[in-house]
């Protein structure tokens, strides 16, 4: 390249005298070669150039090469529609271009509409597909902390269940029966966010206040969740194929005494509960006890059964292709998808050829169509689907890890012998046994979603009228069948001879054969959508824009074995006008209702208005060469909250009760009884919203935005039997006569700067609320701390734990404690009332909830030339967990455990009573010491590196021959750091199958 | 066509729109739920209402997680240290928290729903429910006469299950609206024990009045197991027992809602004898008792004559599952008899002459054989408990329960007392696969039981054995009704003589309720209503060590203290939960539960 300029210098100043002065501009032209990229490093083709305010005839390539020749001195702008026009100062050959998004240009999904990024007024966070790029299996698990506000916690990290447990946007505001859970819409059409393959998403927005969402009317309170994908686009047919592969882990597993040290502790356990040991468990005699430290396998095992009947780590695969182009009349995306993963289990490999693995196989596929039936007709048709095919063990899946972490080390071997396997009349399941003989079971699940819309523009008659359809048609289904068998135990060890040999135990249960159940299980459920609209979109003057939308919708959910389709319905509308894009306004309504409730409150109006102002349109701000854009907005409005739970409370319904038997042969009568006492008001969540923000963009680097709202939420269901006495004698139903409050702050910093080698890219984002309780319906309280009234929601209560009983002189001196005898060693809690009492009285408010106050992403990417590092930290403060919720690792010896885990090392014993950290050992069961405290409370703050990747696109001057656009390579490392104070178990998961970190490797290649 | 399209379109749109709008979409199908006409107008409805309320009616196997309530006195010891039972005999339960579950929202919810079905019984429309023949007409009046009864028997019963743990509670005799009377239910104090006893009394005779005597006819037959006019009698006699006892008539008591304040007592004992003797009087007729005490128990779905009232369960094995003595099939051991109650089975020896029948092991000359200890006891021992080297189980499997033997420690869930449960055990049902099933019988009520309350009542109130009242309608002296028991073919016990002083009297009567009731949900309440809780639910428990000799079949018995419990004495009264005491401005709290 470098050469031809030299060649074409070296010509023209050869024949330079012998040409006309009018043509030397013309002759010294001069070449560039540009890369015109977008600020994610991603390559914009059709770009063109102005060169001294004429149009050059050429467009930057889909790898966003741009060639043009211009005079070396002339004023070169590259232009792009969406994006903000680029000056450059050409005295570079090559040029590396990045163009900023346009706010005025780019759009934002909405509800049932976009708009451009610097018009809205309203309260919306959204991220682009690209940014989403992550080894997960639902679009969920690319989505923590990525959004500010929508707070989500991670579920089981179970193949194909790994899905989030909850997406709440702002966190909690409703309690009780309710649902905190915003409306998720796919396309615009409601549907469940796992269904959608991360790679085909175009965008995720999150509507947060009244402006927002008032369109949703009676569902939009807990906000919405609006997933985009991908379409077609006029031009050259695209191609992206990618693989990877990885492998994953637990993130932490927790870990248990040996068998010496398990019955030395047992032992101790004993003496405790001053029980004779060698007449009762000869067992943990002294001179058996020896025998662990041998360690003969069969009498005396060792089994750390989560180590031998769980994997180091499992791998899984996926493989996605996506296509897309498209003429002016057609355009089209399709994607096809696979993913497969198997869980951690060892030993399930059955001779007959099964395997009872967890383990998922999920094809999806999508086909996205636009078509331009007329230039003024459009029409649109989308379907997608997925097939899923899960295997699993028999047991359920949080029973076996539980099984894997309660069953004893020392009590039996594996096998016992033959097919008998280890076990007893007290211990009738055998971990490995469930894996390896009694069969599997398969859940098959299918899912169809189809929509299509047709819209016509009615220009001609009224100028800016559009009038359309849509329809929505989707299906779910899925089911179980297996195969399963039982087998037999053997307690090998369960006394001891007179001359110390073990006696073995009679063999439990018997060996069955297969049998086959299901299909059953079945779950299908359809939602029929159908929706009407009209659209009108003109600007008067260029000064006045008016923006302005009516619509009907419908839908119908038919959920099997419910008779009571779920119905909703509602006219909506909304109107915007502007001037001169400086000032904003706004408002939105819809009248709303659903099947569920009175007649007279089965719909609700549900109005918002919003505005804005963007100050740097204004003379004053506009030449600030700092500021680039800013914008303040304010917004206010009613929206309300139909997921309330109860259904159909305002009938006084007679139901199915318990029966009873009579006549000669016992025979049995069925029963009927009222139902639950009906509320003859019932209705739906009223949310009054408020909410100001200011959206900044500065130095053509940085972005910023802050939002400050409140909200107060009127007409929870709360609970009447709290108040009504007991001496009714029934249910009664909940009343809509609960109220909270939250209020909350969020931002977003983001810092952007792309050079031609070098390229930085690092956000924060924060979320911080608190939600209060109002009114509630609940028992008078004889002391004021006892009341959740002005508290947060969830907030728990406990005892507040003071140290261990030292001696019986303490328990005499201290305050008598009401959960049953205690003794040294016990836990102590402070009498909190002060009636020398410890009882349910002296719970108090204390900690905070499982769910956090505070959310926090740490974005960071770096690049040199084709080489990126990307890190994603995601944090959550202000939350508390409960180890009692998994008793199997933390309550040793209690709650059907017989495993003392390392958390319970250090128990107090006489000796240890100064440093023991655990309450004595018992096997007796104690209510005392496993009552809710802050002994079992820990703070559950975290920072997660929710992903670290680091990938290499092969340089542009390798590919150039080829028709390859890009080629990536890439090693991606998911959830491979947490920062916490828990060492057991995940602060996010804390029974069940646990949180896994993983290894992925990939490659992506786009045509 | 352009044209055609666009307006077509726009027409279809606004078409679609009207339309839709106009239809009721959001309106439910209203006819899938029942609703109150649906059942005052039917039926069979009507009796499915009527069945759930017996529902409410206390369980009596499997009646606190899987451990029997004898568990919590001294008459056994639940082998599993984490039963929920234990924490009765901890000592670890009180408003907050209750073994047995919420009895005061229970009774109160059986209480509501018999309200309910006595407003339905308001509601009926005849003329929908007179269809058919005259005579399905006249058997639907009978059918809903009866359901009404019924519907008093069991709120009456409800409210015994109350009283007998809370002493005086609010009383509740029509359906409340809990919006609009919601201040009304609030300010509803606690009645008095007297109150409510007399409220009892009259629901039991209102019903006893109009109930059949029996079902047990071709025709009727499938009613039986629904309440009776003998059921409400023996509920209103048993009730007028408790009320006349100690706990309810402490001198010095000044809350009329826990006990009588007033010196009346004899009265209250006469009308507690009269009521017993209205039920003695069905017999012949009516009742009589069952001749074969192992049997009784085990009457899977057979109709017997001593049986007054009862739950009638289907098929099952629960209870067996959980009782069956470790080591037999999925046995799990449950409820093992204590030692305290092997105890208080008299000697008894062949010749029915031999002076030492009627003495206890530890008196002198008892001929008590430490080595046998279980030979020559009253027969009801090895009917009610399976002693160790006894059989047990449909293959008369010796049970082992010495130290090292198949039933004996230190096997795990082998019984620390060294006993097993017999009665009311199917040992004939096979739980290899635990699918082996049987139906059974739970006795609320038993003609037995009439004469032992008679025999209480007539002795308590005229302070002597042999006295009888021909002015009061009493013409049977207690020691008759003691020794009808005694003597009756299923145990064949001596009588005992006219001697006896009243001292003895009140030891072998006390003695007979423990041992003819053992395991029947007797003993828990009636040394609550004695006053003797405190050596008898709390204090010591004792064990047999088993340990076996040289010799074949030779045992070496040691008595052991297995557990000592908690007693405090303001668990006489049950507290009242918490909540209610929250929930309301004027129900007052049991004392000592404050």
């Amino acid at each position: 390249m470098h050469k031809i300029n030299k060649f074409r210098s070296k010509f023209s100043a050869a024949f330079v005298t012998m040409l006309l002065v009018t043509l030397m501009a013309s002759a010294q032209l001069k070449t560039y070669k540009a890369l015109v990229v977008d600020e994610n490093m991603q390559p914009i083709a059709g770009a063109s150039v102005i060169a001294n305010n004429s149009s050059l005839p050429v467009m930057s390539t889909v790898k966003g090469v741009l060639v043009f020749d211009a005079a070396p001195s002339a004023a070169i702008q590259i232009v792009k529609s969406g994006y903000v026009t680029q000056s450059l100062a050409a005295n570079a050959n090559d040029l590396f271009v990045v163009l900023r998004t346009d706010l005025k240009q780019s759009k934002i999904a909405m509800g049932y509409n976009s708009v451009s990024k610097s018009k809205n007024t309203a309260s919306v966070s959204s991220i682009e597909g690209d940014k989403l790029h992550n080894s997960v299996s639902a679009l969920g698990s690319a989505l923590y902390g990525k959004i500010p506000g929508l707070f989500m916690q991670q579920g089981s990290g179970e193949p194909g269940e790994d899905q989030p447990l909850y997406y709440f946007i702002r966190g909690t505001i409703t309690y009780g029966s309710a649902s905190n859970q915003p409306l998720v819409m796919v396309d615009g059409f409601e549907r469940d966010i796992n269904t959608v393959q991360v790679e085909d998403v175009q965008s995720v927005s999150v509507l947060k206040d009244a402006a927002a969402t008032a369109i949703y009317g009676a569902r939009g309170a807990n906000g919405v969740l609006l997933v985009t994908t991908k379409r077609g686009f006029e031009g050259p047919i695209k191609a992206s194929v990618s693989v990877q592969t990885g492998f994953e882990m637990p993130s932490v597993m927790p870990t248990f005494l040996s068998s010496y040290d398990f019955a030395t502790k047992y032992r101790e356990a004993y003496i405790n509960d001053g029980l004779p040991i060698a007449s009762l468990h000869p067992r943990y005699d002294t001179k058996n006890i020896e025998n662990y430290k041998t360690g003969d396998p069969y009498y005396y095992p060792n089994i750390d059964w989560a180590s031998e009947m769980l994997k180091s780590n499992s791998s899984r695969r996926q493989a996605d292709l996506q296509v897309s182009g498209g003429n002016s009349i057609g355009r089209y995306f399709v994607s096809m998808n696979y993913l497969g993963s198997e869980g951690l289990y060892k030993h399930t490999k059955s001779p007959s050829g099964w395997n009872s693995n967890t383990s998922v196989d999920r094809f999806r596929f999508r086909s996205n169509m636009d078509v331009n039936i007329k230039p003024n007709w459009t029409l649109r048709a989308d379907i997608s689907g997925q097939i899923d095919t899960k295997i699993r063990p028999i047991m359920a899946t949080t029973d076996y890890w539980n099984l894997l972490y309660k069953t004893p080390s020392n009590q039996f071997p594996m096998i016992a012998s033959g097919s008998v396997y280890g076990g007893g009349s007290g211990n009738t399941v055998n971990p490995l046994a469930e894996v390896q003989y009694r069969g599997y079971r398969r859940l098959n699940e299918r899912a169809v979603m189809s929509n299509v819309e047709t819209k016509y523009d009615f220009s001609e008659l009224v100028k800016g009228l559009k009038v359309g359809l849509r329809f929505g048609y989707d299906n779910n289904y899925s089911n179980r069948e297996g195969w399963q068998r039982s087998y037999q135990v053997q307690d090998v060890f369960t006394a001891l001879s007179a001359d110390s040999i073990p006696i073995a135990g009679s063999v439990v249960g018997n060996a069955g054969s297969f049998s086959y159940f299901g299909p059953d299980s079945d779950q299908q459920n359809d939602r029929l959508t159908i929706e009407a609209f009209s659209e009108y979109n003109r600007t008067f003057n260029s000064k006045h824009s008016v923006d302005a939308m009516i619509m009907y919708h419908q839908d119908k959910y038919i959920l099997d074995g419910d008779p009571k389709a779920y119905a909703y319905q509602f006219v909506g509308g909304r109107l915007s006008y502007d001037y001169k894009q400086k000032y904003l306004t706004e408002f939105s309504c819809s009248y709303s209702g659903t099947e569920n409730f009175t007649t007279e409150n089965r719909f609700g109006f549900f109005p918002a208005i919003s505005a804005g102002w963007v100050l740097s349109e204004e003379n004053f701000l506009k030449d600030n060469a700092s500021l680039d854009f800013l914008k303040v907005r304010a917004s206010a409005g009613m929206v309300g909250n139909s997921a309330v739970g109860d259904r159909f409370t305002y009938v006084q319904q007679y139901v199915g009760g318990t029966g009873w038997n009579f006549g000669a042969s016992s025979a049995g009568a069925s029963g009927l009884v009222e139902g639950t006492f009906p509320n003859v008001d019932f209705s739906f969540e009223k949310a009054y919203k408020y909410e100001v923000g200011i959206d900044a963009h500065m130095f053509k680097y940085l972005t910023a935005w802050v939002n400050l709202y409140y909200e107060r939420r009127e007409g929870i269901l709360t609970s009447s039997e709290s108040v009504i006495p007991g001496t009714f004698g029934g249910s009664i139903a909940n009343v809509n006569a609960g109220v909270t409050n939250r209020k909350g702050i969020e931002f977003a910093l983001e810092f952007n700067k792309q050079l031609r080698d070098w390229g930085f890219r690092a956000g924060v984002n924060g979320a911080f609320n608190i939600n209060k309780i109002v009114s509630i319906n609940e028992e008078p309280k004889p002391y004021a701390y006892l009341s959740v009234q002005g508290l947060p929601i969830s907030q728990p209560f406990m005892l507040e734990a003071v140290g261990f009983f030292q001696n019986d002189a303490d328990i005499a001196a201290s305050p008598f404690q009401s959960y049953g005898e205690v003794k040294p060693g016990d836990i102590k809690y402070k009498d909190q009332n002060g009636d020398d009492i410890i009882n349910d009285l002296d719970r108090k408010p204390m900690m905070n909830g499982f769910r956090p106050k505070a959310e926090f992403g740490f974005d960071l990417a770096v690049r040199y030339r084709g080489l990126e590092l990307v890190a994603f930290f995601q944090s959550q403060l202000g939350r508390s967990v409960n180890l009692s919720s998994n008793p199997a690792i933390f309550h040793s010896l209690q709650s059907g455990s017989s495993r003392i885990s390392t958390f319970a090392a250090n128990s107090w014993t006489p000796a240890t009573a100064t440093t023991a950290d655990y309450p004595r050992l018992t096997t007796i069961s104690n209510t005392n010491n496993y009552k809710e405290s802050t002994f079992w409370y820990r703070n559950g703050d975290f920072l997660r590196l929710r992903n670290l990747e680091i990938g290499y696109s092969l340089p542009q001057t390798l590919l150039s021959r080829t028709k390859v656009k890009t080629v990536k390579l890439f090693v991606r490392g998911l959830n491979l750091f947490t920062l916490d104070n828990l060492k057991m178990v995940d602060p996010e998961v804390l029974s069940g199958y646990p949180v896994m970190k993983s290894y992925h490797v990939g490659l992506n290649v786009e045509l | 066509m352009i044209k055609f399209n666009r307006y077509k379109l726009l027409l279809l749109t606004s078409l679609t729109m009207m339309l839709l709008t106009a239809c009721d979409f959001t309106e439910s199908d209203m006819l899938a739920f029942k609703k109150e006409d649906d059942i005052y107008r039917n039926m069979s409805n009507l009796t499915a209402t009527i069945n759930h309320v017996y529902s409410y009616l206390p369980d009596g196997y499997d009646r606190i997680g899987g451990s029997m309530l004898a568990a919590a006195c001294d008459e056994a010891e639940e082998v599993n240290d984490m039963e929920s039972i234990q924490d009765f005999n901890a000592g670890s339960w009180n408003a907050f928290s209750n073994p047995e579950g919420n009895i005061w929202t229970r009774s109160y919810t059986g209480i509501r729903k018999a309200n309910v079905f006595l407003d339905l019984l308001t509601k009926v429309d005849w003329t929908y429910l007179k269809v058919g023949t005259p005579d399905e007409y006249v058997r639907r009046e009978k059918l809903t006469k009866m359901h009404r009864y019924e519907a008093h028997f069991l709120r009456a019963f409800f409210y015994f299950e109350l009283i007998k743990r809370y002493g005086g509670v609010p009383l509740i005799k029509r359906s409340y609206d809990p919006f609009t009377e919601a201040d009304s239910l609030k300010v509803m104090p606690r009645a008095s024990f007297a109150d409510c006893v007399d409220y009892i009394v009259m629901q039991c005779d209102t019903a006893a009045k109009y109930l059949e005597a029996d079902y047990n006819t071709a025709a009727n037959n499938a009613h039986i197991g629904r309440a009776t006019k003998g059921a409400a009698l023996a509920l209103k006699a048993r009730t007028l027992l408790y009320a006349a006892s100690d706990l309810y008539n402490q001198t010095g008591n000044t809350r009329p809602e826990l006990g009588y304040t007033d010196g009346l007592r004899k009265e209250r004992w006469v009308r507690a004898a009269k009521a017993a003797k209205a039920v003695l009087d069905l017999s012949p007729a009516v009742y009589g008792s069952h001749n074969d005490y192992s049997a009784l128990f085990n009457l899977g779905d057979v109709v017997s004559k001593e049986v007054i009232f009862e739950k009638r369960y289907g098929l099952m094995n629960s209870f067996e599952v959980q009782n069956y003595p470790v080591g037999f099939a999925t046995g799990r051991t449950g409820t093992c008899p204590s030692q305290n109650l092997v105890d208080a089975y008299e000697m008894k020896f062949a010749s029915s002459t031999d002076p030492r029948n009627g003495k206890y092991w530890d008196e002198e000359n008892s001929g008590y054989n430490p080595q046998k200890p279980y030979d020559n006891r009253d027969p009801r021992l090895k009917k009610t408990i399976v002693c160790n080297n006894e059989k047990f189980g449909k293959n008369n499997t010796i049970v082992e329960a010495w130290e090292g033997g198949a039933q004996g420690l230190p096997r795990k869930s082998a019984s620390k007392t060294g006993y097993y449960l017999r009665k009311h055990v199917n040992e004939t049902l096979d739980l290899t696969l635990s699918t082996g099933t049987a139906k059974k019988l739970w006795i609320y009520f038993r003609f037995v039981e009439m004469n032992l309350n008679y025999a209480e009542a007539m002795f308590e109130a005229f302070g002597s054995p042999t006295a009888v009242s021909a002015t009061d309608g009493l013409p049977l002296s207690a020691l008759s009704a003691l020794n009808s028991v005694r003597t009756r073919p299923a145990v064949g016990l001596a009588a005992l003589s006219t001697a006896i002083s009243a001292e003895n009297f009140e030891v072998k009567l006390r003695n007979e309720r423990r041992v003819e009731f053992a395991f029947e949900d007797h003993r828990y309440w009636d040394v609550r209503r004695w006053m003797i809780a405190s050596e008898t639910i709390g204090g010591e428990i004792y064990g047999m060590r088993i340990q076996s000799t040289s010799v074949a079949n030779t045992f070496e018995y040691t008595r052991q203290l297995i557990e000592t419990r908690v007693w405090l004495d303001k668990m006489y009264f049950y507290p009242i939960p918490q909540s209610e005491i929250n929930k309301s401005t004027a129900v007052k709290q049991n004392p000592g539960w404050e």
